[in-house]
């Protein structure tokens, strides 16, 4: 029969962790903190890659005025950031045609309703266009796709349920990419359609005819000839040759080509935001530890009669050293617990943050093998700070710690 | 029973000479026999039965109890022996604060490897707590903590009981009803009671009384002095 076993070894360890429940869960909560922080950071920003990567709504490059290629994707395909300049007319139709392009959608940007950003273009974009494989954009029941040279809308879904535009109502768009109550145009559009959610930038903003933008109220009689952007979709190699058209050879526009690849080395230059938190995280993470074995070690002074007791009633030196490794197991299995917890709120809250600023919707929290290798960490960390309180308990000496106190 | 035979202990001190704490020559309990040894404070009694209890080693001499020399067990195997073999009270009673008095009881018997919870729950009755058996020795007073501590020490059956000065924290009147729950329990489980006191009152109601001034060799009371 194996002695005392290990109910009796939880049991004790339970004792002491709710002798000293306040520092005890005051250790916990700081590996909590620390781990979730570290945790947290590392899967919003592997989600976060994988969520804008996934978010470029099928296109494969876009050509914009000469300038940042990552400010072309953000401001053309993500709806954020100042466009960088516009295109002529001509040089949409000339790509157009350019072989190798298999598709070629003009946007114009520029106004905006209470925020939320109107995005001219052509009809077809919503019937011919897969911003998934497999997948086109699909109207909800009782609209349609607006007409080209009408004053019409076809909303995104979040944009939809945000403001609570309903199929019929009208609105005035706004000039400039913020809400500012007295730039009103005298335009007025009609909603004809509310987009289904797709998860992507599209449900963020307000699409209207490109000729609406270009001719809007008040607009610079220039920008009747031009677009914000093209969007692209390439047939096999053809963004090599066009990479080399446009940047290597050209100096009129800029190709931002691979998408995949340019928000990539965005998100590698937010290493070093990690690398920081990371840091921090460490540092939380060896306080923690050091609370664990101080919170340890105090119980011990107190603690030392009591295994003296249990010695002499006939446990072991290991039996007694096991319930305060247990014991300190509980403390860091508890804060493994609280740190998941604690990434999965700061995951959630930022998910929905993005999704709200940008309409990209990152996938759900998933145990993976950071999650579990974070855990047993924790739980090792918990193991290696008990260690000297536990030589302690096993050193404990029988004849001097029975003697009666005064 | 339990014999022992050129028993010494020595503790050293800084500087000097080992001190010579226990010398005994030859001692014996018979089984079920109880006795009581008196002699004052300082003089090495616990230290001789810590011996007894596989608690210390001695440096030289042999302890047998029941047929098993303690000396030559190891030290998972004398925790072991404790545990089933030997109960021991002591002045202070040692419960575990933060157990309840069950608690302290079935901690006793798991370390013996045999749980029994009626049993344990018949110890505690039988010591008059039945009402207090889930109440935590804070809450108790401080004969019913030594009732809780004697329900502990025996319920594990043991062949010998050691009680060292178990009434020693008690009033005449609660130290009078613990030493009858003491001697009536050993009666029933046929265990030894070798019993330590420098209360002359206590000593006076055993059969057999060992004055340990005359058992001990040793005295480290003059080697203080």
């Amino acid at each position: 029969m194996i002695r005392p076993g290990l109910r009796t070894i939880l049991f004790l360890a339970q004792k002491g962790f709710g002798q000293h429940a306040f520092s005890s869960l005051v250790a916990s909560l700081t590996i909590a903190l620390a781990a979730g922080l570290f945790l947290s950071t590392y899967k919003i920003k592997e989600e976060a890659n994988k969520a804008f990567s996934n978010a470029s709504g099928g296109f494969d490059a876009v050509l914009g005025a000469r300038g940042s290629k990552l400010q072309l994707i953000l401001n053309a395909l993500f709806h954020l950031e100042a466009s960088p300049g516009n295109l002529s007319w001509e040089q949409y139709e000339t790509i157009l045609k350019t072989p190798g392009v298999r598709e070629a959608f003009p946007i114009a940007v520029g106004d905006n309703y209470l925020g939320y950003r109107l995005v001219g273009t052509l009809p077809n974009l919503f019937t011919d266009h897969q911003w998934r494989p497999g997948e086109n954009y699909k109207v909800q029941k009782g609209g349609r796709i607006f007409t080209d040279s009408a004053k019409e809308a076809l909303v995104g879904s979040m944009v939809a349920r945000k403001l609570n535009l309903k199929i019929g109502d009208r609105f005035h768009p706004y000039h400039g990419l913020t809400y500012k109550e007295e730039s009103k145009h005298s335009d007025i559009y009609v909603v004809v359609g509310l987009l289904e959610a797709t998860g992507t930038p599209a449900d963020r903003v307000i699409w209207i005819p490109i000729k609406g933008i270009q001719l809007m109220e008040g607009h610079d009689a220039s920008m009747a000839q031009s677009v914000s952007a093209v969007l692209l979709t390439l047939k096999g190699a053809a963004g090599f040759s066009l990479d080399l058209k446009y940047n290597k050879q050209g100096d009129r526009a800029t190709l931002a080509w691979p998408v995949a690849s340019i928000l990539g080395s965005f998100f590698n230059k937010l290493n070093w935001f990690e690398d920081v938190l990371s840091l921090v995280a460490y540092m939380v993470a060896f306080i923690g530890s050091m609370i664990i074995f101080a919170t340890l070690r105090s119980a011990m002074n107190e603690r030392i009669r009591e295994f003296a007791i249990l010695r002499c009633l006939g446990a072991s030196r290991r039996d007694v050293t096991f319930v305060v490794l247990a014991q300190s197991l509980m403390i860091s299995f508890l804060g493994a617990l609280g740190s998941l917890l604690f990434s999965f709120v700061i995951h959630s809250i930022t998910a929905r943050l993005i999704r709200e600023q940008t309409g990209v919707v990152m996938e759900g929290i998933a145990i993976d093998q950071a999650t579990i290798t974070t855990f047993f960490a924790l739980l090792l960390i918990g193991l290696l700070s008990g260690l000297l309180p536990a030589l302690q308990a096993y050193r404990v000496n029988l004849s001097e710690n029975l003697k009666p106190r005064t | 029973m339990l014999e022992v035979n050129q028993l010494t202990k020595s503790y050293p001190l800084r500087g000097k000479q080992a001190m010579p704490v226990v010398q005994v020559d030859t001692f014996c309990i018979q089984s079920g026999e109880t006795l009581a040894m008196y002699g004052e404070s300082g003089s090495g009694k616990t230290t001789f039965l810590n011996l007894l209890a596989g608690i210390l080693l001695p440096d030289e001499g042999s302890i047998c109890l029941d047929g098993t020399e303690l000396s030559v067990l190891s030290e998972n195997q004398r925790d072991l022996l404790r545990a089933r073999s030997i109960g021991y009270v002591f002045q202070s009673f040692h419960l575990l604060q933060g157990c309840t008095a069950l608690e302290n009881v079935l901690l006793a018997m798991s370390f013996a490897g045999n749980v029994e919870r009626e049993w344990a729950e018949e110890m505690i009755t039988r010591v008059g707590l039945k009402e207090r058996m889930h109440h935590k020795p804070g809450e108790l007073s401080v004969g019913q903590q030594q009732r809780v501590a004697l329900a502990r020490s025996l319920v594990n059956r043991p062949n010998l009981l050691l009680a060292d000065e178990p009434t020693g924290n008690l009033d005449p009147k609660n130290a009078a009803e613990v030493l009858d729950i003491m001697r009536n329990l050993c009666l029933e489980n046929h265990a030894s009671l070798l019993l330590v006191s420098h209360d002359e009152k206590i000593v006076a109601g055993f059969e057999r009384q060992i004055d340990w001034s005359e058992l001990n060799g040793a005295n480290p009371l003059r080697e203080t002095e």
